[in-house]
C-alpha cells in the first residue's frame, strides 16, 4: 500500500505548477515593483541608509499623519462595528421582503470611487445638509464616510456567521435568566468573535489606507500615511521619504494581517462543529417589527442619501430637472471623447481584470485551502498586501521595474493587472472558505462510486466552488469598475475608464460638465449594483468573508 | 490514497493566463505600445508616443488628418495629472517610454529640465508665439492659462458687496468667510495661487506672503484639497455652497456659458484680474528619442493652428500661437489679465517644498 | 470473497487497527460490531481504499487490492451521515456511480428508477436532497451505493441517526433486500440489536482487535469474556465456585450446564430468572419498570449483589417485595 515514487513525483510537479502561477504573477507584478520603489528609500544615493526613515520620524507633520492614520483607523473600525451591528443581526435573524436586493444594495458603497461620493458628502455634511451642522473638514466627516464605505463588510461578515448560530443557544441563555443584553454579551458576542475579527481586520485595512475620503473631507488638518505618500511623490518627487512612509504603512498592514491569520488558524479548529441552521423568520410582535423596520430605515437613509444626492445632481437642468445629462453622454462636444466610450473601456478592463483575478485567485485559493502550512499561510498574507499598498507606489513601481525582460511599462494590460491585484484578495477570500468546507468525505463518496481524482474535482469540488468563483468574479468586476487610484498612476494608452472620465469632467467648469460627471457616476453606481446583485443570485450561504 | 489535489487543471489554466498576459488584451485597436518607439522616419506610418496628462484633449479627426498628411501616428500615453506625469518622465529619463511629452507647466519645468528629460528644439512656428512664453530652448510653449480668483456676481450683488479688485481686498474683513482656495500641497491651481501671493508680496519686507496668508487665515479662508471640491461643493455660482469667491481659472466664466445646462447670455461668475498667476504648458522632445524628425513634426503639429484652434474648448486655456482663432464665447467672456504674476522656474524648483511647508504651518496655526 | 490479513493502522501513538483478520464470503451479511473508537470505521475505510494500512494485506477473490485505488475497487460505501452531494438532485446522486462506468442515458434512467423503487422512494428523481427527511436521505444514500451493483456493499452505521422505530423497521427491510438480491454486505454498527437482527455473522471489535466472531446466536449464547458480555448488555456477572454442576454464588446456589469446576465468572442472562417458590436465590425488589412485553426488575440479593432480570409472568412482584427466584441453566454462561 505504498504510493509509488512516480506518483509522488507527479504530485510534486503538479504542486510546483500550482504554486508557480500565482507566485510568479504576484512576484513580478507586485513584489518586484514594490521592492524596486521601496529600495529607493533604503538606498537614497546608491548606498544603504536609513536617513529617509529618520526624516519621516523627525518631521512633525509626518509624525502627525502616522498617529492620525492609526487612531482614525481604530476609531472607524470600532464605530463601524457598533453602527452596523443591528443591521447584521436583522439580516441574520429575520426575513423580510426585498432582503436579497437590500443586501446587494448595501454593498454598492463599498466599491464606489471616493471621487464620486466625496461631492455628495460635502453637500450632505454642509450647513444646508439634513444634519444642519457643518461637519465638513472635521474628523467626523471622515469617520462617517468610513462607516458608509465599510457598513456592508460588517453586515455581511458578522451577519453571515450570526445566521449560522443556533438561536437556541440564545434561548438557553434567556431561560437561564440572562437578559437580552447579557445574552448578547455573554453568548452571541463570544460566538461571533471570529466574524468580528474578520470584519475588523478588513475595515481596519481599508481605513488605515484611506485616501480619497481623507483628502476630500479632511481639509487641511487631517492627513493619513497614504495621503502623505501621494503628496511626497507627486508634489515633491521625494521617493525616499514616500518609500519610507510606504514601508511603515506596509509594516502596520502586515502586522494586522499576520495577527488575523494567526487568530484564524486557531479558530478553524474550534469552529468546525458548529451546526448550520437556517433561522431567518418574519419579525413578530411590535418590538421585533420596530427593530427590523427601524434598522432597515436607518440603513436606507444612511447609505441611500448620499447616493440619492448623486442621482439628484445628475438630473439638474438649470433650476429644474431632466435627463439632459444622460442624453449628452453619448455625443461628444467639439473635441471631447464621448463619455459613453468610457463605459465600454471600463467594461473591457473589468472583464480582463476579472479573468486575471479569477485565474490567479483560484489557483492561489487552491494552494491556501489544500496545502496547509507556513508557505500557504504567508502567501495568504502577501496576497492581501496590495489592498494596503498605495496606488502611487504600485503605479510608479510598474514604471521603474517592468522594463525587463520585455518592456511592459506602458502596456495596456497593466491597467487590468493593477485592478486584479486589488481584486485577487476578494476572489481568494470568497473561495477559500468554500473550498475548505467541501468535506473530504464528499470526495471520498465520489471515489467509492468509481470517480478518479480528476473526475472527483470536476464533479464535486468544482460545482460547489463554482458559485463562490462567480461571487469572487462579481466582486472583481465591481472593484475594477470603480478603481481609480492605481489607474491614474499608470502610464497607459488613451482609453479612459469610468472613474477617470468622471474625474476629467469634474475638472472643468460649467454646470453641464458637472451634471455629466454625476450622470456618469450614476451609471457607474448602477453597473456596480448590477454586478453585486448578480453575485447575490449565486451566493452559497454566507461562506465568504465579504 | 485519494488524490484530492486538482493539479491536472493547472496546465490549461496556466496556459490561458500566460496567453492573456502576453497578448495584452488591449482595449483599443492600436498596436501595442511596448515596442521601442519610433523606428524609421521614412516608412509610414511612424508611431510617436506622446506622453501627456489626463486633462489633455484632442479630437480624433485632427489626429487622423495629421496622420494622413505626415505619415505619423500619434499614440497617446496618459500618465495621471501634470505632477504625476512629470515625475514619471523624470523616473524614466534613462529609458524613456515616450518620444514627445506635452503638459509640463512652469511649476514643474525645472524639475524635468534638471533630470535631462528633454533635448532642445526650435520650432519654426515659434515666430507666432509671444516672447514672454518662451523660457527655455529645450521646451516649446503650447498654451497658457491664468489662475485667478473668480467671484459670484449675483451673490456679491445681493450681499451689497463690490467685487474684490486686488489680492489685498481678499484679506479685508468685508469679505470675511467668503473665499475658498485649494491646498497648494495637493492642487495645481492652489499651488499657482500660492505662487502669485509669493510673487506679489515677496519673502522679505514689511508685509511678506506669510503675513498675507496669516491675514487670509484670520479672515476665515477655507482650504480644500482640490479644485473640484472648491468649485463644485463650495463656490456659490456652481453649487449649493456658501463661498462666493474661489481660486479658479480666468477661463472659467466662458465655460459656464458653453457648458450650461440651460442657455446663458452671461456667465454667473467673473474674474478678478489682479493677482493672477500665469501657467504655461510646454511640449518637449524626449532626450534620446530614435525618431527625432517625426518628434519635431509632432511638436510643430501641437503649435500649428488646427490644433491651437481646438485648445480653448478642449483644455480651457489660451493657445500660445497668436494666429489661432478664439471661439466667440472666449472672445466675449474670457479675460486675459494684463500683468499676470510669474516666478522663475528655478526659484520654484528650489523653494517649492519649503514654501508649501511654511504655508501649511501658517494655515494650521 | 474478501480476505483481510493482519491489517494494522496507527494514528500517531494510537493504534486504530491491530492485526485484524477478516473474511466476507460471497452473499454473506457480515456485521462488524463495536463501541465507538473500537476501529470498525477505520477497518471499513481501509477496505474501501480510503485509508492506507500500515501493514497487512487485503485481497478480493485472491487478487491483492494494495494497488487498486478506491474508485477502482468496485465496492459500494454508504456513509454514516450519508454525505449526499448537495449540488445534485436525488436522481443525480443515484446516477453518479452509473455515470462513472459510462452507462448509457436510457439504461441509467431505468436503473435509477429501479433502485429508487427498491428503497421505497419511487419518483424521487428530481427532488433536491436538501429537502429530504432523515429517513429519505438514508434511503437515497443506500440507493446511490446500490445503483452501480457493487461487488460488496459496505454500510457505516447506516441507521444510527434515525429514531428507534424507524431504525427497527429499516433494519428488517435492509436484511430482506440484501438476502433477496444476494448482496455481499459489510455492515458496521455499535448497536447489538441491529447486528443480531441483520447479520449472518458478527465480528465484535474492541480497541482495534477482534474480540469475538460467530453467528448472532453463538455470540448471544456464549459471549467470549466479560467485556463482550457487558457490551452485549449482560449485567449479571457473578463470581462463583462450581462443583457437580452447581454454582455457589454466596447468595444462592443454582444449576448450570456443562462440566466445569472451580472458581469462575458467570453471566446470567436477564431472561434466565423465574419467580418460583422452589427457587434457590432470594432477594428484595429494588426497582420495577414496565417495558412493554415484560417488566425489568432489579433485585438485591443477600450479598448486596444487584441482579437484572426480565419477568413477564403475572403477577410481577412489587418494589419492596421479597422474592424467591430459580435460574434456567441454559441462561448461564461460564466466561472463563
Amino acid at each position: 500500500m505504498i504510493s509509488s515514487g512516480a506518483l509522488n513525483r507527479r504530485r510534486r510537479i503538479g504542486k510546483a505548477a500550482l504554486i508557480a502561477v500565482p507566485f510568479t504573477f504576484l512576484g513580478y507584478f507586485f513584489l518586484y515593483p514594490l521592492v524596486s520603489v521601496l529600495g529607493i528609500s533604503f538606498f537614497p544615493d546608491g548606498e544603504f541608509s536609513l536617513s529617509s526613515f529618520s526624516t519621516v520620524l523627525s518631521r512633525g507633520s509626518l509624525r502627525e499623519a502616522i498617529w492620525f492614520t492609526v487612531w482614525q483607523a481604530v476609531a472607524s473600525t470600532l464605530l463601524t462595528l457598533v453602527v452596523a451591528m443591528p443591521a447584521a443581526y436583522v439580516f441574520a435573524r429575520f426575513s423580510f421582503p426585498g432582503k436579497s436586493f437590500f443586501r446587494a444594495a448595501i454593498t454598492v458603497p463599498f466599491v464606489l470611487p471616493t471621487v464620486v461620493v466625496g461631492a455628495a458628502y460635502l453637500a450632505l455634511l454642509g450647513p444646508n445638509g439634513p444634519l444642519g451642522i457643518d461637519l465638513r473638514q472635521t474628523v467626523w466627516a471622515i469617520l462617517i464616510a468610513h462607516i458608509f464605505y465599510n457598513y456592508a463588510v460588517v453586515v455581511r461578515t458578522v451577519g453571515g456567521l450570526w445566521a449560522h448560530l443556533d438561536p437556541r443557544l440564545e434561548e438557553a441563555a434567556r431561560m437561564l435568566g440572562a437578559g437580552r443584553w447579557r445574552t448578547f454579551r455573554e453568548v452571541s458576542l463570544p460566538l461571533l468573535r471570529p466574524a468580528i475579527a474578520a470584519a475588523s481586520s478588513i475595515v481596519f485595512l481599508f481605513t488605515f489606507t484611506s485616501f480619497g475620503v481623507v483628502l476630500i473631507l479632511g481639509g487641511l488638518s487631517y492627513s493619513t500615511i497614504e495621503v502623505e505618500i501621494w503628496r511626497q511623490t507627486t508634489a515633491f518627487l521625494d521617493l525616499p521619504v514616500a518609500g519610507a512612509l510606504a514601508v511603515l504603512q506596509l509594516v502596520g498592514i502586515s502586522a494586522i494581517l499576520v495577527a488575523y491569520s494567526r487568530y484564524q488558524e486557531r479558530r478553524s479548529v474550534e469552529q468546525q462543529l458548529r451546526p448550520v441552521v437556517e433561522v431567518a423568520r418574519r419579525p413578530r410582535g411590535r418590538r421585533e417589527q420596530g427593530l427590523v423596520w427601524g434598522t432597515l430605515g436607518f440603513t436606507g437613509l444612511f447609505l441611500g442619501t448620499p447616493l440619492a444626492v448623486l442621482v439628484g445632481q445628475s438630473l439638474r437642468v438649470g433650476g429644474g430637472y431632466g435627463f439632459d445629462a444622460y442624453r449628452s453622454l453619448a455625443d461628444a462636444s467639439a473635441t471631447l471623447v464621448p463619455p459613453v466610450e468610457a463605459i465600454g473601456n471600463s467594461a473591457l478592463f473589468a472583464t480582463t481584470a476579472t479573468a486575471i483575478a479569477l485565474i490567479v485567485g483560484i489557483l492561489a485559493a487552491v494552494l491556501i485551502a489544500y496545502y496547509r502550512g507556513a508557505v500557504s499561510r504567508w502567501f495568504d498574507v502577501v496576497l492581501m498586501l496590495p489592498l494596503g499598498t498605495s496606488a502611487v507606489t504600485i503605479g510608479f513601481g510598474f514604471l521603474i521595474a517592468l522594463d525587463t525582460p520585455i518592456d511592459l511599462r506602458t502596456a495596456p494590460i497593466l491597467v487590468p493587472i493593477a485592478h486584479s491585484l486589488v481584486a485577487i484578495p476578494f476572489v481568494v477570500r470568497t473561495a477559500v472558505p468554500v473550498m475548505r468546507s467541501v468535506r473530504t468525505r464528499l470526495r471520498e463518496a465520489g471515489a467509492v462510486l468509481g470517480a478518479p481524482p480528476a473526475r472527483v474535482w470536476r464533479e464535486i469540488d468544482l460545482p460547489l466552488v463554482f458559485r463562490a468563483m462567480l461571487v469572487g468574479a462579481g466582486f472583481a468586476f465591481a472593484i475594477s469598475l470603480g478603481e481609480f487610484g492605481a489607474t491614474s498612476f499608470i502610464a497607459r494608452p488613451d482609453a479612459p475608464t469610468l472613474p477617470i472620465a468622471i474625474f476629467r469632467l469634474l475638472g472643468r467648469a460649467g454646470a453641464a460638465n458637472f451634471a455629466q460627471a454625476m450622470a456618469l457616476s450614476t451609471v457607474l453606481m448602477v453597473m456596480t449594483a448590477a454586478s453585486i446583485l448578480a453575485i447575490e443570485r449565486f451566493r452559497v450561504g454566507e461562506m465568504g468573508e465579504f | 490514497m485519494l488524490n484530492r489535489r486538482p493539479e491536472r487543471l493547472i496546465g490549461p489554466i496556466a496556459a490561458v493566463a500566460v496567453a492573456l498576459v502576453l497578448t495584452g488584451c488591449s482595449p483599443n485597436a492600436e498596436p501595442s505600445t511596448t515596442s521601442p518607439p519610433g523606428t524609421s522616419a521614412t516608412e509610414p506610418p511612424v508611431g510617436i508616443v506622446l506622453m501627456t496628462h489626463d486633462s489633455f484633449e484632442v479630437s480624433d479627426v485632427l489626429l487622423e488628418s495629421f496622420k494622413n498628411e505626415s505619415g505619423i501616428e500619434i499614440r497617446l500615453l496618459r500618465a495621471g495629472d501634470a505632477g504625476a506625469m512629470v515625475n514619471q518622465a523624470v523616473l524614466t529619463a534613462d529609458n524613456p517610454v515616450a518620444d514627445v511629452i506635452f503638459g509640463v507647466d512652469n511649476s514643474f519645468l525645472s524639475r524635468a529640465l534638471e533630470a535631462g528629460v528633454f533635448e532642445p528644439y526650435e520650432s519654426p512656428l515659434l515666430d507666432a508665439v509671444p516672447d514672454e512664453l518662451e523660457v527655455d530652448p529645450r521646451v516649446t510653449p503650447i498654451d497658457f492659462g491664468d489662475v485667478c480668483v473668480n467671484w459670484d456676481k449675483a451673490h456679491l450683488a445681493e450681499a451689497g458687496l463690490p467685487p474684490p479688485a486686488t489680492l489685498l481686498d481678499l484679506a479685508d474683513s468685508a469679505y470675511r468667510g467668503l473665499l475658498v482656495v485649494e491646498n497648494p500641497a495637493t492642487s495645481s491651481p492652489g499651488l499657482a495661487f500660492l505662487y502669485s501671493t509669493i510673487a506679489r508680496f515677496g519673502e522679505t519686507g514689511d508685509y511678506t506672503w506669510i503675513d498675507y496668508w496669516t491675514d487670509l487665515r484670520d479672515n476665515d479662508v477655507l482650504v480644500t484639497s482640490g479644485w473640484e471640491e472648491a468649485y463644485y461643493s463650495y463656490f456659490t455660482a456652481a453649487s449649493d455652497g456658501d463661498r462666493p469667491m474661489v481660486v479658479s481659472y480666468a477661463s472659467s466664466p466662458p465655460f459656464e456659458v458653453i457648458y450650461a445646462t440651460e442657455p446663458l447670455d452671461e456667465p454667473p461668475s467673473a474674474v478678478m484680474t489682479d493677482g493672477c498667476f500665469r501657467q504655461i504648458e510646454f511640449a518637449g522632445i524626449v532626450a534620446g528619442t530614435e525618431a527625432r524628425s517625426a518628434a519635431e513634426q509632432v511638436v510643430d503639429f501641437l503649435l500649428s493652428t488646427p490644433f491651437q484652434d481646438e485648445i480653448p474648448l478642449s483644455m480651457f486655456v489660451f493657445p500660445a500661437n497668436e494666429n489661432a482663432a478664439l471661439p466667440s464665447a472666449f472672445v466675449e467672456h474670457a479675460v486675459v489679465p494684463e500683468d499676470p504674476l510669474t516666478l522663475p522656474s528655478g526659484a520654484i524648483e528650489e523653494n517649492m517644498r519649503r514654501w508649501i511647508e511654511e504655508w501649511t504651518e501658517v494655515m494650521s496655526g | 470473497m474478501l480476505e483481510a490479513t493482519k491489517l494494522s493502522v496507527r494514528f500517531g501513538e494510537k493504534v486504530a487497527l491491530d492485526a485484524v483478520d477478516l473474511t466476507v464470503a460471497d452473499g454473506e451479511i457480515l456485521a462488524v460490531l463495536g463501541p465507538s473508537g473500537s476501529g470498525k470505521t477505520t477497518l471499513l475505510r481501509v477496505i474501501a481504499g480510503l485509508q492506507t494500512p500500515d501493514s497487512g494485506s487485503l485481497s478480493w477473490d485472491g487478487r491483492p487490492l494494495e494497488h487498486v485505488a478506491a474508485h477502482e475497487r468496485g465496492f459500494g460505501l454508504m456513509f454514516q451521515d450519508y454525505v449526499l452531494f448537495p449540488h445534485k438532485t436525488v436522481g443525480g446522486n443515484v446516477a453518479f456511480g452509473l455515470r462513472m462506468v459510462g452507462m448509457a442515458d436510457d439504461r441509467m434512467a431505468a436503473r435509477v428508477s429501479e433502485v429508487l423503487d427498491w428503497v421505497g422512494l419511487p419518483g424521487y428523481q428530481d427532488r433536491s436532497v436538501g429537502n429530504l427527511s432523515g429517513g429519505e436521505q438514508q434511503r437515497v444514500a443506500l440507493a446511490r451505493a446500490l445503483a452501480p451493483d457493487p461487488r460488496m456493499l459496505m454500510l457505516d452505521e447506516p441507521v444510527g441517526s434515525l429514531d428507534r422505530s424507524l431504525r427497527e423497521r429499516l433494519v428488517g427491510e435492509l436484511r430482506h433486500l440484501f438476502v433477496e438480491r444476494a448482496i455481499t454486505t459489510l455492515y458496521v454498527t455499535h448497536d447489538q440489536e441491529e447486528a443480531l437482527g441483520l447479520a449472518d455473522r458478527i465480528v465484535i471489535m474492541r480497541e482495534g482487535s477482534v474480540a469475538q466472531e460467530g453467528t448472532p446466536e453463538q455470540v448471544w449464547r456464549h459471549p467470549a469474556g466479560e467485556w463482550v458480555a457487558r457490551f452485549l448488555g449482560f449485567d449479571n456477572i457473578l463470581d462463583a465456585t462450581v462443583a457437580d454442576g452447581l454454582a455457589d454464588t454466596g447468595f444462592g446456589r443454582f444449576e448450570i450446564s456443562g462440566d466445569v469446576v472451580g472458581s469462575h465468572r458467570l453471566v446470567v442472562r436477564p431472561d434466565g430468572f423465574k419467580v418460583s417458590p422452589t427457587g434457590t436465590v432470594r432477594g428484595r425488589v429494588v426497582t420495577r419498570r414496565f417495558r412493554g412485553g415484560h417488566y425489568r426488575l432489579q433485585v438485591e440479593t443477600g450479598g448486596g449483589v444487584l441482579l437484572e432480570m426480565e419477568l413477564d409472568e403475572q403477577p410481577v412482584p412489587m418494589v419492596g417485595d421479597t422474592v424467591t427466584l430459580s435460574v434456567d441453566p441454559d441462561a448461564v454462561v461460564v466466561l472463563d
